[in-house]
């Protein structure tokens, strides 16, 4: 907690990852609702006919399903990276590779 | 300095490389960096290192759908020996999460036993059998016996 204190950059990238994570939360639900409306074998499915995509099946469905869910696992995990190495590579880094740059530059 | 052997030329070197490198290190200030390192560390993570990580997060996204397989699979007994492999697969992780936290928290110490010589007696049962060296395993009835003969 000193640490986020000294350095207020801890606050501002959680906010900002988090937003994003919450937007692509959102983005992920509505894409999982929107391929299990519109696969889902029900004759009273009006989507099963006549749109793109082919027609509804139980394989097709729970297939697409993993799959949205798959990539919602990965994506959400590269924000979880991207913000931590954003933190822990920022103000607080102390790499040898910025002091070799350093004295290279001066 | 004058007449300095090559040794020492080194020598001198590597004291001042290391005592710049060690006050660089264990200073407490943000002297020295640039305007806005977030956005650079931003910037660099996602330039030179994108590929560690995504393939580290599809690593992790994996096993994570696997163990979201598996939860749903337990309901459904069609996938009974589904479970268990995944069991096996997250044997290793578990364990040095086990160990870690045992290891880490002196709580936890006196409360659970060691992962490692758990593990360590479970091997020791497999390759030895349950008869230990030194042990002796005869049941009370066997000795009662020999002793009345």
């Amino acid at each position: 907690m000193d640490i986020a204190n000294r350095f207020g950059h801890v606050f501002s990238v959680s906010a900002a990852g988090g937003a994003m994570a919450v937007g692509f939360t959102v983005w992920f639900s509505i894409a999982f609702v929107a391929v299990y409306i519109r696969y889902t074998p029900d004759p009273n499915n009006p989507a099963c006919e006549g749109l793109p995509g082919g027609p509804c099946s139980s394989a097709r469905l729970i297939g697409l399903l993993a799959y949205v869910m798959f990539g919602g696992y990965w994506i959400s995990e590269v924000i979880k990276n991207t913000i931590h190495v954003s933190v822990s590579g920022g103000k607080l880094s102390r790499s040898p590779l910025f002091f070799l740059s350093r004295l290279e530059s001066s | 300095m004058v007449g300095e052997t090559k040794a020492q030329k080194v020598g001198f070197k590597w004291a001042i490389t290391n005592f710049n490198l060690g006050r660089y290190f264990f200073s407490r200030d943000l002297e020295g960096m640039p305007k806005e390192p977030t956005l650079l560390a931003v910037r660099r993570a996602l330039w030179y290192s994108f590929g560690s990580i995504a393939y580290g997060s599809l690593a992790s996204s994996i096993m994570q759908f696997l163990h979201q397989a598996s939860s749903i699979s337990r309901e459904n007994s069609f996938y009974e020996g589904f479970p268990r492999v995944i069991y096996v697969i997250e044997w290793p992780g578990n364990w040095l999460l086990k160990f870690f936290n045992v290891k880490a928290s002196p709580s936890l110490q006196n409360l659970v036993p060691e992962p490692i010589s758990l593990t360590r007696t479970a091997l020791r049962l497999f390759t030895h059998g349950f008869r230990q060296p030194g042990v002796h395993h005869e049941r009370k009835e066997d000795f009662e016996t020999a002793k009345g003969t």
